[in-house]
């Protein structure tokens, strides 16, 4: 059996995690023709919210971007953009790389307004040459698509060495993109009726105060709860200081080859029997773009970030579009998932990544069974 | 005392009124050209013809990518060094030769290049991907509503495709130009040349972006166009909808 390139991202992230006693996870998976995506060329490899700082900022935080120390991320897309690499040499392949927002945590990083310049050059050097950067040092890059997350600008100024953009489309042949990706913010009532700057106030001075792994899913109220930037409710984000992950079943250990379920995903009916609000408000907005006649009608997967608890829901109505929402997670806080094979419930770093190819969609969670 | 309150609230007013004024009418609205990256010079579908090395009778033809400007060169231009023995002691050239692209042709053409897209159409891609994603130089793997913008910008970019709109000098343009809403600069900082290269250069903004016309000596019409992006506030909620 031909090695497909799902099995090749598993193996060259393999490659990595195996020295450091790693293994990955599969938190979801759809495998069908539902995804409508009628292109074998193209990989789509997603990175969610890290929420990197520089290491003075992440130090008074005591929060942000997990295995910071074993470099991990950086190691495992170096690797990948050396497959990208082997891919464009032969030509039968395409690896699109989209950072799904959040690179940069500004409101953490700057109490007033945005100084790039007191960002050292190496902070996180090794993600940003790999990411974007590199394209410019002469060095190996993934070029990826940037998008715009709500903490990536101060009051709202970007880094200017970051290519943003709002949102993306995969590029189709026929003018019909299958895909579809945006931060996530732009459905988030907070966000889009509070201004940045109270936003920005409370993270600065109010998330000092907080436990690391345990900020992020404070409630402003029950309306928005799980938003990563609430002030209210101290006591249950203390008590509940983890994402809960819907790993259906149990997370699957994957090796490349390794036969998988089709459907490892919340399945619903209808786009209102879900409680995760954003999907609601996504597929509503690609109802209006068929109403404009707009290439966002034909979207089947929108993947985003923003929420840092990875899911995977799918919709399939009778007589009524189905949409995918693949909410690839994050690499800050904590989440928390059985293992397939002995039903154990663990807590560990989030460490989340999501691959696309062809009519098969899958989210993955990067663990380290041991200290390395 | 009430009487003397108003009075010295309508004077505080008035007094802030001729500031605001003077503030506003005094400002100039300047266009700065932009790094490559930035500016949307030339139709990047399109592949450039060159000769492969400085005195080559052989040319190649390719289409470039971000790589061509990064300031340690490219394997695809030559680099320049200083004739004299060098003190620097870094690891960069003296200089890198790179395209210097003159603009897009006006009117806009609608028509398909090979394997490419026609001029009007990869401005309209440019533009899709929004005023932070420096693609300028390359495409970017992704794409953004092509089709929101084509219907957001149509009249600017039919004012482009129209040899009779870009004809009759200044005056006459800048008139057929204010019926579309825009907003015209007082000024150009062109990064590529100096502008008394040109008969004239006209820039005005539209949406999000500013177009660059120039005209050339003895040329009855502006001939080429240069896109820039504006950047105000980066927070743009509808622009992250599908829709």
């Amino acid at each position: 059996m031909p090695i497909n390139p799902h099995d090749e991202i598993v193996s060259s992230l393999l490659e990595i995690l195996g020295p450091l006693r790693g293994e990955i996870r599969l938190l979801g998976r759809v495998s069908d023709p539902v995804i409508g995506n009628p292109s074998e060329r193209e990989v789509f490899f997603l990175i969610p919210d890290l929420h990197i700082l520089s290491p003075k900022r992440r130090q008074r935080f005591k929060y942000g971007f997990n295995h910071n120390e074993s470099r991990l991320l950086a190691g495992l897309l170096e690797r990948i953009a050396t497959l990208r690499n082997s891919w464009e040499t032969s030509r039968n392949r395409k690896l699109v790389t989209v950072q799904l927002g959040d690179f940069f945590d500004l409101w953490r990083e700057f109490s007033g307004s945005a100084k790039p310049a007191e960002i050292p050059d190496d902070a996180y050097g090794d993600l940003r040459d790999i990411l974007y950067r590199g394209v410019d040092r002469g060095g190996p890059c993934l070029k990826a698509t940037m998008l715009l997350g709500n903490h990536d600008t101060k009051r709202s100024d970007p880094l200017k060495e970051i290519p943003f953009r709002y949102k993306f489309f995969s590029r189709p042949q026929d003018e019909k993109p299958f895909l579809f990706g945006t931060h996530g913010d732009a459905f988030d009532t907070l966000e889009t009726t509070l201004p940045d700057a109270v936003e920005e106030f409370a993270v600065y001075f109010i998330g000092t105060f907080v436990e690391p792994n345990k900020y992020p899913i404070m409630e402003w109220s029950r309306k928005t709860a799980g938003i990563n930037k609430s002030i209210g409710n101290l006591g249950k984000a203390i008590t509940d200081p983890d994402h809960n992950l819907e790993a259906h079943g149990g997370a699957i250990q994957v090796s490349p080859e390794k036969s998988l379920p089709p459907f490892v995903c919340q399945e619903i009916p209808s786009p209102d029997d879900t409680a995760n609000p954003y999907f609601q408000k996504l597929y509503r907005s690609i109802a209006i773009a068929k109403e404009k006649d707009l290439p966002g009608q034909y979207v089947r997967v929108v993947t985003m970030g923003h929420t840092h608890k990875a899911s995977l829901i799918l919709c399939r109505p009778i007589r009524e579009r189905p949409m995918l929402l693949m909410d690839v997670g994050a690499w800050i806080e904590n989440c928390t998932y059985p293992l397939a094979e002995s039903g154990v419930v663990v807590t560990e770093p989030s460490a989340q990544l999501g691959v696309i190819h062809g009519n098969d969609a899958r989210i993955y969670q990067i663990r380290l069974t041991q200290a390395a | 005392m009430v009487n003397h309150i108003d009075r010295m609230r309508n004077s505080l007013f008035a007094a802030v009124s001729i500031v605001l004024i003077l503030v506003v009418g005094c400002s100039t609205v300047v266009v700065h050209m932009g790094s490559p990256y930035d500016r949307y010079d030339h139709n990047r579908t399109r592949e450039i013809l060159m000769t492969a090395t400085t005195g080559s009778a052989e040319t190649v033809t390719r289409v470039l990518g971000d790589e061509v400007y990064r300031p340690s060169g490219s394997e695809y231009f030559p680099s320049a060094q200083y004739a004299e023995n060098s003190s620097s002691t870094d690891t960069l050239p003296a200089a890198n030769v790179v395209p210097l692209f003159s603009g897009v042709s006006l009117p806009l053409s609608s028509v398909p290049v090979k394997d490419g897209r026609s001029d009007r159409e990869d401005l309209i891609d440019f533009l899709a991907e929004g005023p932070y994603a420096q693609v300028g130089v390359q495409p970017g793997e992704t794409m953004g509503d092509t089709k929101s913008v084509q219907i957001a910008y149509a009249s600017v970019l039919d004012f482009l495709g129209s040899g009779e709109h870009l004809s009759g000098g200044r005056a006459q343009v800048v008139r057929r130009l204010s019926s579309l809403n825009v907003v015209f600069a007082d000024d150009v900082m062109d990064s590529r040349y100096r502008l008394r290269a040109f008969a004239d250069v006209l820039a005005f903004r539209f949406e999000k972006f500013w177009f660059i016309l120039y005209q050339l000596p003895r040329n009855d019409h502006y001939s080429r166009l240069v896109v820039v992006p504006e950047r105000r506030k980066a927070q743009d909620f509808p622009a992250k909808k599908p829709q």
